[in-house]
């Protein structure tokens, strides 16, 4: 869900091919894609430790 | 449970609707009422040519300011869940000449990537992620610490893209421009600093996020220095 949301903005910064790309959605999914990382990698993390706390 | 699924099923087709709703609107919508054009427009005021770095790191500085305590803040909370898990037995031959010559390739990259993010697609980020790719490398080839320095200076590492951000933009207002304001003159040598900054400090969350915990400080090296198990 994340990826497609990521998706549709950048396609959204499409503006025909004689101007350049809109760089204000381009440089929000560039700052989502860095949080949602860092969000996943902790439930990553936490999601371990759970593992290694039922063994 | 039929029903649940149904109910998922029927919120994603909405959701699915519904940015295919917004693509089209934005792809064939009102096209001047945008605003590109006003960033656009403005970014011979930012110091750099490249509009996505104009727009990330001085119109919205505020949003990748947070972005990066986002991720100073994931780290730390995935150092708060303990130390990190053992690493994987040392790679074979075939892994381990490959992680010689990828590594440094990733590093050269990483910088070639910073330098040329001022004018044509790239910077902090697509850097970052370079150094983090050589992190993961390391760690998969069998370094437990995936290649970081030792802790303290790991911990430095992590902050510095906060700090140098924070710490120029306090520094640009004491001497009169405002928070997060880049006077034209400076601005090109102040965004490549924090983005050197943010490079190393993405780099770096990124492969400890990789270890999932706190680097475990090596035994029976000389690299370590005093006191740096202490938390």
């Amino acid at each position: 869900m994340g990826a497609g949301v990521f998706h549709t903005l950048v396609a959204v910064a499409y503006r025909g091919t004689e101007t350049a790309p809109d760089p204000v959605p381009q440089a929000l999914v560039l700052t989502g894609i860095v949080v949602a990382v860092s969000a996943t990698a902790l439930a990553l993390t936490l999601g371990q430790r759970l593992d290694q706390q039922d063994d | 449970m039929r029903a649940r699924n149904l109910v998922i099923a029927v919120t994603l087709a909405f959701l699915g609707i519904y940015l295919a709703w917004v693509f089209l609107e934005g792809v064939t919508g009102q096209t001047d009422a945008r605003l590109a054009d006003l960033a656009l427009a403005r970014i011979p005021e930012s110091g750099v040519s490249n509009p996505v770095t104009a727009v990330l790191l001085n119109f919205r500085a505020y949003d990748t300011l947070l972005e990066l305590a986002v991720l100073l803040a994931a780290i730390l909370g995935i150092w708060s869940t303990g130390s990190a898990v053992p690493g994987f037995v040392p790679a074979g031959p075939v892994l381990s000449s490959l992680t010689a010559s990828v590594v440094p390739l990733l590093v050269l990259t990483a910088g070639y990537m910073l330098w040329v993010g001022a004018h044509s697609p790239g910077g902090a980020f697509q850097a970052g992620a370079l150094l983090g790719a050589a992190g993961v490398i390391m760690r998969l080839s069998g370094r437990p610490n995936a290649g970081l320095p030792p802790l303290p200076w790991l911990r430095v590492a992590t902050v510095l893209g906060v700090l140098a951000f924070t710490v120029t933009a306090l520094a640009l207002m004491g001497a009169g421009a405002g928070f997060l304001t880049f006077p034209l003159a400076v601005a090109k040598w102040v965004i490549l600093a924090i983005e050197t900054a943010a490079t190393l400090a993405i780099g770096a969350a990124l492969a400890a996020a990789y270890l999932a915990g706190e680097p475990v400080v090596a035994t029976g090296t000389t690299a370590t220095s005093p006191g740096g198990s202490e938390r």
